[in-house]
């Protein structure tokens, strides 16, 4: 963290005027962010969009990708700024194997453990397009949001079994290019960026609780399809 | 680094000023967009049959004076390989042509666990957490900010701002069960400079590189009863993109 460093002892500092300040900061944001839509108010139809994709998310901290889908449900501002939610699923499975004693050239395998790991995030986000006149068009968006991870884990050699969901604040950053097949309907393409670490209570064999963490950071890559509706 | 050293009433004069002038240019900035949203809407009378967007020809010819800039990005202190993400705020008013002012806030958060593997099982490993470490900082400044151009496609601009800074530590130790935190605090100022994409006659698109400049510190007492004080340098440099309207 933050290195700390030692000085000579100053006068004392009125920081509780300095806070003061920031509660009345948030409101005047919060008050004049209220007036935005007013002032960005729509100047056509109100627009909505809903993008369905497909991809591979690529965890740092596990082997292999995982495929994923997802959607992403969302108001259009103005003609080049959307906002809305997005969800998905991906899937990661891994097992410890062992080639099967029996079996000569060893491609049969026992399993000796497995996990199983969903994850589902719930975000809202911002999307920005670059233009709203070419066939193609670059745009980047960021969500956040809360996150869930629900790992499921069976150790055959002693029988142990468990079920934890693990929970937190995450985020995702995502950038592509679309392909504007009609004026209301384009393919997307794009990276994006998941950010996260998912965190659970759990307890101990002998009664105290931790906290444990799994970090789900992460890139990949999807296609989806994104249309256009009033 | 500098370090500026002052005595209290100074500290305490500055404070005074600086929330004076936040608070008027609060409510100056709130009345005024109190007052804009007063203006109709222009286009309300448009069919559903009318082209998806409508060119902003029906807009009043007054130019918009309001800006607010709704920023994300990262932000990597000097002092330490710890870079953070940052979201952050400007809420300005045209000033003159091409300079626009106004208040600036933000938010970095950086978190640093000492972790264990719970298990050796294939796939996803859980960490278990020993001790935590949590820091946030806060800044809130006035600014000031020159676009070079005010109506092609791409707008160079810099800016600068100057104010005050919180930084927020917490620790917890979860195998002994302590805890502590604290919080420093100092005047700070930023810079920026960047490049926006304009999408439109009220909005670009912006990315700029920034740098964060300030010594945030705080007063200790030891156990022997003698008061120090300490230092936090939350110099660093940062990247970040965002959205700028204009209402």
């Amino acid at each position: 963290m933050l290195r700390t460093l030692p000085v000579r002892a100053l006068s004392g500092l009125a920081a509780g005027a300095c806070r003061a300040l920031l509660p009345l900061l948030f409101a005047l944001s919060l008050s004049l962010a209220f007036r935005v839509p007013a002032a960005i108010a729509q100047t056509g139809p109100e627009l909505w969009s809903i993008q369905l994709d497909g991809g591979l998310l690529m965890l740092n901290e596990a082997r292999g990708t995982s495929p994923r889908i997802g959607m992403r449900y969302s108001k259009h501002f103005t003609s080049h700024v959307q906002g809305g939610l997005l969800t998905g699923f991906a899937y990661k499975g891994a097992s410890l194997e062992a080639p099967a004693a029996a079996t000569p050239g060893g491609e049969s395998h026992v399993e000796l453990a497995r996990t199983d790991a969903r994850l589902v995030p719930l975000m809202g986000f911002m999307q920005v397009d670059m233009t709203d006149r070419f066939w193609l068009v670059p745009f980047v968006g960021i969500g956040a949001g809360y996150e869930w991870l629900r790992l499921i884990t069976k150790d055959h050699r002693t029988g142990l079994e468990s079920m934890v969901t693990y929970g937190n604040i995450a985020w995702e950053g995502y950038a592509g290019a679309g392909v504007r097949l009609t004026s209301r309907v384009r393919v997307n393409g794009e990276l994006f960026y998941n950010g996260g670490s998912l965190e659970a209570r759990v307890l101990d064999p002998d009664g105290s609780t931790w906290r444990e963490a799994i970090h789900v950071n992460g890139v990949g890559a999807r296609v989806g399809l994104d249309m256009i509706f009033e | 680094m500098l370090r500026l050293v002052r005595g209290s009433k100074a500290l305490s004069l500055g404070v005074r000023l600086l929330s004076a002038l936040s608070i008027s240019i609060a409510g100056g900035l709130l009345a005024a967009a109190c007052a804009s949203a007063q203006v109709p809407d222009s286009t309300a009378t448009l069919g559903s049959r009318a082209p998806r967007y409508v060119p902003h020809a029906s807009a009043p010819a007054k130019p918009k004076a309001y800006r607010m800039h709704l920023h994300g990005g990262l932000f990597a202190p000097v002092d330490v390989n710890a870079t953070s993400p940052t979201l952050g705020l400007r809420l300005g008013r045209r000033i003159v042509s091409h300079v626009q002012g106004g208040l600036l806030v933000g938010w970095t958060f950086e978190r640093k666990n000492l972790e264990q593997p719970v298990n050796s099982l294939p796939g996803l490993q859980p960490q278990r957490i020993l001790a935590r470490a949590d820091g946030q900082l806060v800044p809130a400044m006035a600014y000031l900010q020159v676009d070079l151009n005010e109506t092609r496609f791409l707008v160079p601009y810099a800016g600068i701002a100057a104010g005050y800074e919180w930084l927020s530590l917490k620790v917890n130790d979860y195998r002994t069960g302590e805890a502590a935190s604290a919080t420093y605090t100092n005047f700070a100022w930023e810079s920026w400079g960047g490049v926006g994409l304009r999408l439109g006659p009220d909005m670009t698109f912006d990315s700029e590189l920034f740098y964060n400049g300030g010594s945030l510190e705080r007063d200790v007492t030891d156990p022997s009863g003698q008061s120090y004080r300490e230092a936090v340098h939350a110099n660093g440099v940062g990247a970040r993109v965002g959205v700028n309207f204009l209402f």
